[in-house]
């Protein structure tokens, strides 16, 4: 009874830690934040002590600018938990940023999401850093189950639906029905690796280094997935390796089309896989209703169509794809104490 | 809008349905059903389905939007009108998703509810609280009774056996009904009184021969909780006495007395019976001797 009466005044949220970005959904206001997963730590070093100097859009800008006395990191790697006590230092900072300052607030329950391949060990991890933080339950969910909420997928009727997930740093793939993942898969392929497959490419071909931020605009402006009629070009600054001078080259989309083959094959191959494994009655759903990608990488130009190429199936892009995952998690956050299968357990 | 509008004879005007609209932009570009379904992996079935707005025949409201954005794509038409017109018959889900709940980010579903939740929760804090300080009143207030109660108690007590003399003077020399009006002026309560000033005479001499040490006794006709603790706040009885006990206690006035089963114990004071019965609430009889 107590512990409904706390629900009253807390504001139970959902997270979305990402590898790239992290968002918060609260109850009843939508989605209140959305930024980099990024800390910026200060190092004192008389004193030896360490201090959050900014944490998400403030430390991004800090990311590969720092002097020696500051470190910006993202903790998160491969959508787990690279830096325990940096995430949990995070996650505190975010949920306080979204917490309406009150006299009497008591602390919110929250629903994350963690990638379907991460081990026990890793969910154990992220939901001992949610309790530091300070909420008064974590339920954990799987970000195919999330991201197909978030899509608006029948999940609850026993219908199979398939779901790819391309985030930051991996793809999940999942087929879900009757409220639970039926089969799921997670590679550690995402965004950050189209990125280093662009920056390997243009080092490779070009004899050019360019840093993250560069390739990421790349993929954006010219980026796809499969080739189109029209050929774009764009023009990159980056440093020739031969002279160390700065230097200013043109690339086309096919040449980044050629860069993305391999994570985009990967990701292929991982779709692949799950449709091999999933039981026949639910493929034959999936076959007439195809699948639906979700994450920041089904804004790739094309992507929908080299999967429906490669698989035959109908394939479109959930709409607010970037939002999928956190949006299905807050839906989820009504779910929390009913009976259901779609939070996942941690022993 | 008119989902089962039969004919796309109307121009690309914005009132044309969503299945009118690709069909004409696909005959406009002289693509076959055939050629679409292999572009998009559609089946022909779902196509037509799409192109006659018989949009309940696809799976469902994600699918029938997702697969008519891809089409309109493929057309290269502009997807943002058609949407629009799906929105009222299959919303987006960015915008509400009905079957899972109330809590969605279209704020203004949830305004109503949430200052509902709060207002009931509020209210029952509120009351809550008014009977948490009710109840606290309620406790503070139980131990002032007896105390309040005691001076009023005692003093008859005090002024009585200061008075004794004179009472018993006055009962052998002056008339009856003066020590009735003298006892009830004294003592305000009537019922300590009568029990009090009648054995006054007969006692008087024995409360002298007893040991001023020796000060309670106690009779329990039945098994009783007795506390006694002196004025050095020292326990002389803390127990459940059983029944057919005995007992004197000496110590230092003034005693503080708690019994519980009061009505079956008799208590004397300086060989003075007590009446517990005045000072017993429900079965607790709580008092001060001095």
């Amino acid at each position: 009874m107590f512990r409904s009466l706390t629900g009253y005044f807390s504001n139970d949220l959902a997270i979305d830690l990402g590898t790239a970005n992290t968002l918060i959904y609260m109850r009843g206001k939508g989605i209140v934040l959305d930024e980099p997963s990024v800390v910026a730590i200060h190092h004192d070093s008389p004193t030896n002590k360490k201090s959050i100097l900014a944490v998400g859009i403030e430390a991004k800008k800090m990311l590969g600018r720092t002097p020696g006395s500051i470190q910006a990191i993202r903790p998160m790697k491969d959508g787990v938990i690279a830096d325990f006590t940096v995430t949990e230092q995070m996650l505190k900072q975010f949920i306080k940023k979204v917490s309406p300052s009150r006299f009497f607030t008591a602390s919110p329950s929250i629903v994350i999401c963690v990638p379907c391949g991460s081990t026990q060990v890793e969910r154990r991890a992220i939901k001992d850093s949610a309790l530091a933080a300070g909420a008064r339950r974590v339920e954990l969910i799987e970000e195919p189950m999330a991201a197909a909420i978030g899509a608006g997928l029948p999940v609850e009727e026993p219908t199979g639906s398939m779901v790819v997930d391309i985030g930051g740093g991996t793809t999940e793939v999942g087929v879900i029905s009757l409220g639970g993942v039926v089969y799921s898969n997670s590679v550690r392929v995402g965004g950050d690796k189209f990125d280093e497959a662009i920056i390997n490419y243009i080092r490779r071909n070009y004899g050019m280094l360019i840093g993250e931020t560069t390739a990421e605009e790349i993929k954006k402006t010219i980026g796809s997935a499969f080739p189109g009629a029209e050929v774009r070009e764009m023009e990159v600054k980056g440093r020739n390796l031969a002279e160390g001078i700065p230097r200013s080259f043109t690339v086309s989309s096919n040449e980044i089309l050629e860069a993305l083959t391999e994570p985009l094959n990967q990701i292929v191959s991982a779709v692949k896989i799950a449709l091999e494994q999933t039981p026949p009655e639910l493929g034959a759903d999936i076959a007439d209703k195809g699948m639906v990608l979700t994450g920041g990488g089904a804004l790739l130009k094309d992507i929908d169509r080299l999967l429906a190429e490669e698989t035959g199936l109908p394939v479109f892009v959930a709409e607010g794809p970037l939002t999928c995952v956190v949006r299905g998690s807050g839906k989820a956050l009504d779910k929390l104490g009913k009976i259901g299968t779609i939070f996942t357990n941690v022993p | 809008m008119d989902h089962f509008q039969p004919a796309p004879e109307a121009s690309a005007n914005p009132a044309v349905s969503v299945g009118a609209s690709l069909r004409q932009a696909r005959e406009a570009a002289g693509l076959s059903l055939g050629d679409v379904a292999d572009r998009l992996k559609l089946s022909l079935r779902q196509l037509e389905a799409i192109e006659c707005d018989d949009f309940e025949a696809l799976p469902g409201a994600a699918f029938v939007r997702g697969f008519v954005r891809n089409y309109a794509r493929f057309l290269e038409l502009d997807d943002a009108p058609l949407m629009a017109m799906l929105d009222t018959r299959f919303p987006s889900s960015l915008s509400s998703e009905p079957d899972l709940g109330t809590a969605t980010d279209a704020a203004t579903d949830t305004a109503p509810v949430v200052p509902a939740r709060r207002g009931f929760a509020l209210a029952g804090l509120a009351g809550g609280l008014i009977l948490l300080l009710g109840v606290g009143w309620w406790w503070s207030q139980r131990p002032v009774e007896p105390e309040s109660e005691a001076p009023q108690g005692l003093q008859p007590m005090l002024t009585e056996q200061a008075a004794s003399p004179i009472v018993a003077e006055s009962a052998a020399s002056v008339s009856g009904p003066a020590v009735g009006t003298d006892a009830a002026s004294v003592a305000s309560v009537p019922k300590t009184a009568p029990v009090l000033s009648a054995p006054v005479p007969a006692s008087a001499p024995a409360a002298a021969s007893t040991n001023a040490g020796e000060a309670l006794e106690l009779n329990l006709k039945a098994s009783a909780w007795v506390s006694v603790t002196d004025a050095d706040g020292k326990k002389l009885v803390f127990a459940t006495l059983p029944a057919g006990t005995q007992r004197s206690l000496a110590g230092k006035p003034p005693f503080k007395v708690v019994i519980g089963n009061a009505p079956n114990v008799e208590l004397r004071y300086k060989g003075q019976p007590v009446d517990l019965a005045a000072r017993t609430r429900g079965t607790t009889a709580k008092l001060e001797l001095n």
